[in-house]
């Protein structure tokens, strides 16, 4: 063995390698400590409210209504309102039950049908040219378009042909469907509109007798009508009711104000009412028609008379 | 003969302290360098100062700020349909930042209450299109950013160049309802929180 084997490193030797990883070791820990990057964040709050289909359906008032003659046109109104929160396109079907007699079929053959929206013309006897037309055995299908919120009134008028049979009812059933994108759909019905003929033709309606008293109101006297149905009879201009008047049998009077009484589009032009029996909320066929003629005394207040 | 060899001692110690020391700043050397390297500087010793002027000394900072309604409401998404919002974040801190978005905090819920047959079920007919734009009227459908369903973007994704100090981005937020979305999600709420974050760039 030799002496330096013997002897081991040299103190000169231990001392630079002291220095050497001194300098590594502060010089190497710098290269680490230079580099915890800084991190920033800010956020905005979202929230995605999916659309929503919906419809509401109403109208087709009075629920029940007679026929008085073949080729004579009754009109009445559906309302479709979109209460869903996306534009949406509605379309109105209308069918008759499955379980309908033959009479029944022969009937919704024989009425002729003419829908279209209110915009386009007043619920008039008279179709604008715009109508879909059809018959209650295959129906006309109206459809438009309607932003959320919005309403849409469908005239709907009939006519009996001659074809028509009497003593025979149809019942119609109106189907709204309002529909966004892609399966998105509401969907609506009205089933309690019935349209009847009578047991003959011509049907003719007894006239609700006029008096007035002074010069603000009118009261019209019928001749009540057992056989028509329902214990109440309440009066309707149109196919709207009159407030919310009703009187029995054995009262058979109304009395009506300027007030009570639609102002438009009647304005000073004679107004019609008609007296239906009530059964329930449903209406039956008229009973008694009965005329008054709005009016303005000296100081230009509103009266009626007859 | 005795002297002689003690001179050719003498003589020859010199020689075998001048290679250590020759060795030792080798050795020293090498070491200085490799400290430099490592710490990605030098050592130049050659200096120069001039007295400071008082002052405070403020460490840098790094900060986004949302220059758009922090809470923001879309509303009649339906199927096959998109809605858009731009939404704008400032780099207000001192240093540029690379920049990832993500939607932290995703729910669902329904008007008619929870634990209808629907919840959360939106979330899978739903996506987010995440675009930078240059102002929010550029903000728009159908432009190229990337897209995925909500639940994805929970993975912070890189969108953009890095952004520098003082310069705002936009991003142009387009949520994409798919065609086949059933009826039952109708009238849906689905929130999120649209997250920014920037990274300090190693400069």
């Amino acid at each position: 063995m030799s002496r330096a084997a013997r002897r081991g490193p040299s103190p000169l030797l231990v001392r630079v390698a002291v220095v050497v990883a001194l300098v590594v070791a502060v010089t190497g820990s710098g290269a680490g400590a230079g580099w915890a990057l800084w991190t920033a964040s800010n956020s905005q709050k979202v929230e995605v409210v999916l659309g929503k289909t919906g419809v509401g359906f109403s109208g087709a008032e009075p629920k029940s209504v007679t026929f008085t003659d073949r080729g004579v046109p009754t009109v009445t109104s559906v309302r479709v309102t979109n209460t869903g929160t996306v534009p949406s396109t509605w379309t109105i079907t209308s069918s008759i039950p499955s379980t309908s007699s033959d009479l029944s079929r022969s009937l919704a053959a024989a009425v002729d049908v003419q829908m279209w929206t209110k915009g386009a013309a007043e619920c008039g006897t008279t179709a604008p040219a715009g109508a879909v037309a059809g018959t209650w055995a295959a129906p006309p299908t109206p459809t438009g378009s309607l932003a959320a919120g919005a309403v849409a009134d469908v005239c709907v008028r009939t006519v009996p042909t001659a074809a028509a049979p009497t003593g025979a009812r149809v019942n119609p059933l109106f189907h709204v469907r309002m529909a966004s994108t892609g399966d998105w759909a509401a969907t609506n019905e009205i089933r309690d509109f019935y349209q009847l003929t009578p047991t003959s033709w011509p049907v003719t309606v007894a006239q609700a007798t006029c008096s007035a008293n002074d010069p603000y109101e009118a009261q019209l006297t019928f001749t009540p009508d057992p056989a028509a149905g329902g214990g109440t009879y309440a009066p309707f201009v149109g196919d709207r009711r009159v407030g919310a008047k009703s009187t029995s049998a054995d009262y058979p009077h109304f009395m009506f104000t300027r007030d009570d009484l639609p102002e438009d589009p009647y304005g000073n032009d004679p107004i019609r009412v008609d007296i239906r029996p009530m059964t329930g909320e449903a209406p039956g066929p008229v009973v008694a028609t009965g005329t008054v003629r709005p009016t303005r005394d000296a100081e230009g207040l509103r009266g009626i008379q007859c | 003969m005795t002297a002689r060899r003690s001179t050719v001692r003498h003589r020859a110690a010199p020689a075998g302290a001048l290679r250590r020391l020759w060795a030792v700043t080798a050795v020293l050397a090498g070491a200085a360098l490799a400290g430099a390297l490592a710490t990605g500087g030098t050592y130049a010793l050659l200096s120069s100062s001039v007295p400071a002027p008082a002052g405070t000394v403020r460490s840098g900072s790094a900060a986004l700020a949302v220059e758009s309604s922090p809470v923001v409401r879309l509303q009649g998404l339906v199927p096959g349909g998109t809605t858009t919002n731009a939404t704008t974040m400032r780099n207000v801190g001192d240093v540029p930042l690379s920049v990832t978005v993500a939607a932290a905090d995703v729910t669902a819920a329904f008007d008619d209450g929870p634990g209808s047959t629907g919840q959360g079920a939106s979330l899978d007919e739903l996506r987010l299109r995440v675009t930078p734009v240059a102002a929010t009227a550029d903000c728009r459908p159908g432009l190229a950013g990337t897209t995925q369903y909500i639940r994805a973007w929970a993975t912070p994704t890189t969108v953009g160049a890095p952004l520098a100090k003082g310069v705002a981005r936009t991003f142009c937020l387009e949520f994409l309802l798919d065609e086949d979305a059933p009826s039952f999600v109708q009238g849906g709420v689905d929130g999120l929180t649209f997250r920014v974050t920037g990274t300090q760039v190693r400069s």
